[in-house]
């Protein structure tokens, strides 16, 4: 058992942490310095700031490691940090939803790892102890976990012994015996990296070297002068021709595809996934290894996600989500690769329930999916071929009307695709035509139901839907309005009637 | 006391209840601080045209405000007639929004606290904002703007003794 009643600092080896934090920083301020102080003739004022700078990197690790205590006290996690400005932190254990570690390439290299609370509302890098020991770290998570677990049926059983109906009891945690439940090696990854969405992965690249570009834009410049001078759009404009077209698309879509496997690889190296008593635990990253462990009650929303191409090997990826505070990321878990078996597996764990008990379905309006698609994009995509044919660029002319008419027909299917299906205990949203997804929502999990519309919705008589959880809100579009009312108000009564601990 | 078994399917429709409107002078608020809104841009257009001599039209930044401020008006009285909140035994709903318009139901055994706020120009029409907060992040959280201050402090003990009976 850790003692853990008396204030303790983190692994000594934490310190080297914080420098090489600071390194990172200074690297920067280094270059920008060098190329702004040029100017200044004084080389020496340079320097003495130079070392100023540097013993203040030095200096402030020593005082971080020295600040940063954290002791548990009377059933809080305490945790303190700050020269300057003292910071003190007190976090209920009860509170606590679930305990992360996470290592980076250098927390990696000086073997050691962080460890984040996370809480219904907090942000997640607040709550972070980032240097500790692996076997430390260890303990102490299924330390911080147990007393939680005690103190949360403690309430429960309080509850229980107010309430005249039958509460159903969450049940006793089960021995913690480690249950392995996908493990993925590399092939795995190769097909979940095959099977990405590479127009987003190659976007984001894109995204990435323009931002990186214009950051090293100045420097570049100065050394070499303009790269581009004597560049003008309208040549390639000029140039634009179908063979130019074709072989640009094919380098953005191998770029992608290199992109989106690097990603994949470096983001599930490792992956697995088990079930601990009532907790799930998920291992995975290359260089960002990361290990997350989450609370089966305490999944709000299960979503599968696919895709065309990952439909064909027949894999999902499930997201789960925790309850979550409005600035923070989403707290979420993700399982690449699900099989079909997987899918149903992860159903009855989570919910209890393995599929709908005959579903009521109510069913979206197509067209007015199609019809928005079309106020948003006809302007700009039908000035863009009538662009292209003025300047006699008949093949991109094309390609945009393409485009237009495979966006409305899109957009129709998706709609085509949109239900929601619910009976007494679980709501299941289903939407998109090629990029699929389901999300389901235990009703007794919900925080809110609500309708909404636009104006030129009532005489259509149709209406939105929207759920919110504690983990986030999901909805759905143009649905007719009395089938949407039935819904809200089903889902409501069963919610008020619903005595189960929902958080 | 009874403790009849109760079933989903019997319970009554929201949209049955009757919707409680909130207090007329809240209009004249929105309609005032709407207006009140538009004071700094009407200075700004104002000194423009003055300071600026050579250029033509200058007077069109008068014309687009009256109208924006006019659509604004128009918009904030059409949206007070579809606002308003029912109370029932075990929840509250809140509709608002004329252009996008929203119902939202919240049980009370969902709702973590409320809250009363008040500004300068609530306390003029004598008004003030109930908040009720339900957990994890603010997309289900109901403001319920421009209530009588008794009415919400009525409102608020009511919520708060529902839902300590459910935490």
């Amino acid at each position: 058992m850790l003692n853990l009643q008396e204030p303790r600092r983190q692994s000594r080896k934490s310190i080297l942490l914080y420098v090489f934090k600071n390194i990172r920083g200074l690297i920067g301020v280094a270059l920008y310095s060098t190329f702004g102080a040029r100017a200044l003739d004084n080389w020496w004022v340079v320097l003495s700031l130079y070392a100023i700078v540097a013993l203040l990197l030095l200096v402030s690790p020593l005082l971080n490691y020295y600040f940063f205590t954290f002791h548990v006290k009377a059933d809080e996690l305490i945790i303190q940090k700050g020269v300057l400005n003292k910071e003190r932190k007190a976090i209920p254990l009860e509170r606590i939803q679930s305990v992360n570690i996470n290592q980076n390439l250098i927390q990696r290299l000086l073997q050691i790892v962080s460890v984040e609370v996370e809480t219904a509302g907090s942000k997640a890098k607040e709550l972070e102890i980032p240097g500790l020991d692996r076997s430390f770290a260890e303990s102490f998570k299924n330390l911080l976990q147990d007393k939680a677990k005690i103190k949360q049926q403690q309430a429960n059983e309080e509850v229980a012994i107010t309430d005249d109906e039958d509460v159903s009891h969450e049940t006793p945690s089960k021995p913690a015996a480690a249950n392995e439940l996908l493990t993925l090696d590399i092939i795995d990854l190769l097909k979940v990296g095959i099977t990405q969405n590479h127009l987003r992965s190659g976007g984001i690249a894109l995204g990435v070297t323009v931002g990186f570009w214009y950051n090293i834009k100045d420097f570049v410049e100065q050394f070499y002068g303009n790269v581009f001078e004597g560049f003008e759009w309208e040549e390639i404009a000029g140039y634009a021709t179908l063979s130019l077209f074709v072989l640009g698309v094919l380098a953005f879509s191998i770029f992608s595809v290199l992109v989106s496997m690097v990603l994949v690889i470096n983001k599930y190296y490792g992956y697995k996934l088990q079930r601990q008593g009532n907790y799930l635990e998920i291992e995975m990253g290359l260089l960002q290894r990361k290990e997350i462990k989450i609370p089966i009650e305490k999944v709000q929303i299960l979503e599968f996600h696919t895709n065309p191409l990952r439909r064909l090997l027949n894999y999902n990826t499930a997201r789960m989500f925790q309850a979550q505070s409005g600035s923070a990321a989403i707290t979420s878990a993700e399982v690449p690769a699900c099989t079909p078996a997987m899918v149903t597996f992860l159903q009855e764990l989570i919910f209890e329930q393995p599929a709908l008990k005959d579903p009521e379905q109510i069913n979206s309006f197509p067209l007015s999916h199609a019809r928005l698609t079309f106020y948003f994009i006809s302007i700009p995509l039908l000035t863009a071929v009538a662009v292209a044919a003025y300047y006699s660029l008949y093949v991109l002319s094309a390609i945009a009307l393409l485009l237009y008419v495979f966006l409305l027909y899109k957009s129709y299917r998706d709609g085509a695709a949109t239900r929601i299906l619910s009976d007494d205990h679980l709501v299941v949203m289903q939407s998109g035509w090629l990029f699929h997804t389901v999300r389901m929502v235990p009703i007794y999990k919900m925080q809110a139901v609500e309708k909404w519309r636009s104006i030129f919705l009532v005489r259509r008589k149709q209406i939105h839907f929207n759920l919110h959880t504690a983990a986030g809100t999901r909805g759905l579009r143009y649905f007719g309005e009395n089938e949407v009312i039935a819904l809200k108000n089903k889902l409501n009564n069963q919610v008020l009637l619903s005595q189960r601990y929902w958080m | 006391m009874t403790n009849e078994q109760l079933f989903p399917v019997d319970l009554p429709a929201v949209e049955d209840s009757f919707f409680e409107k909130h207090p007329k002078r809240f209009l004249n608020k929105k309609l005032i601080s709407r207006f009140i809104y538009f004071v700094p841009l009407f200075i700004g257009a104002v000194v423009f045209t003055v300071l600026v001599d050579d250029m033509p039209y200058k007077w069109i930044a008068f014309p687009v405000l009256i109208v924006l401020l006019g659509l604004s008006l128009f918009f904030a009285y059409k949206e007070y007639f579809v606002r308003g909140y029912v109370l029932r035994e075990l929840d509250i709903t809140y509709r608002h929004g004329w252009i996008f318009h929203y119902e939202t139901t919240v049980p009370f055994n969902r709702i973590q606290h409320t809250e009363i706020k008040d500004g300068p120009i609530d306390r003029l029409f004598n008004l003030c904002e109930l908040e009720i907060y339900t957990a994890g992040g603010s997309s289900s959280d109901l403001n319920l703007s421009g209530l009588d201050p008794d009415d919400a402090h009525r409102l608020k003990e009511f919520i708060s003794k529902k839902t300590a009976a459910h935490a």
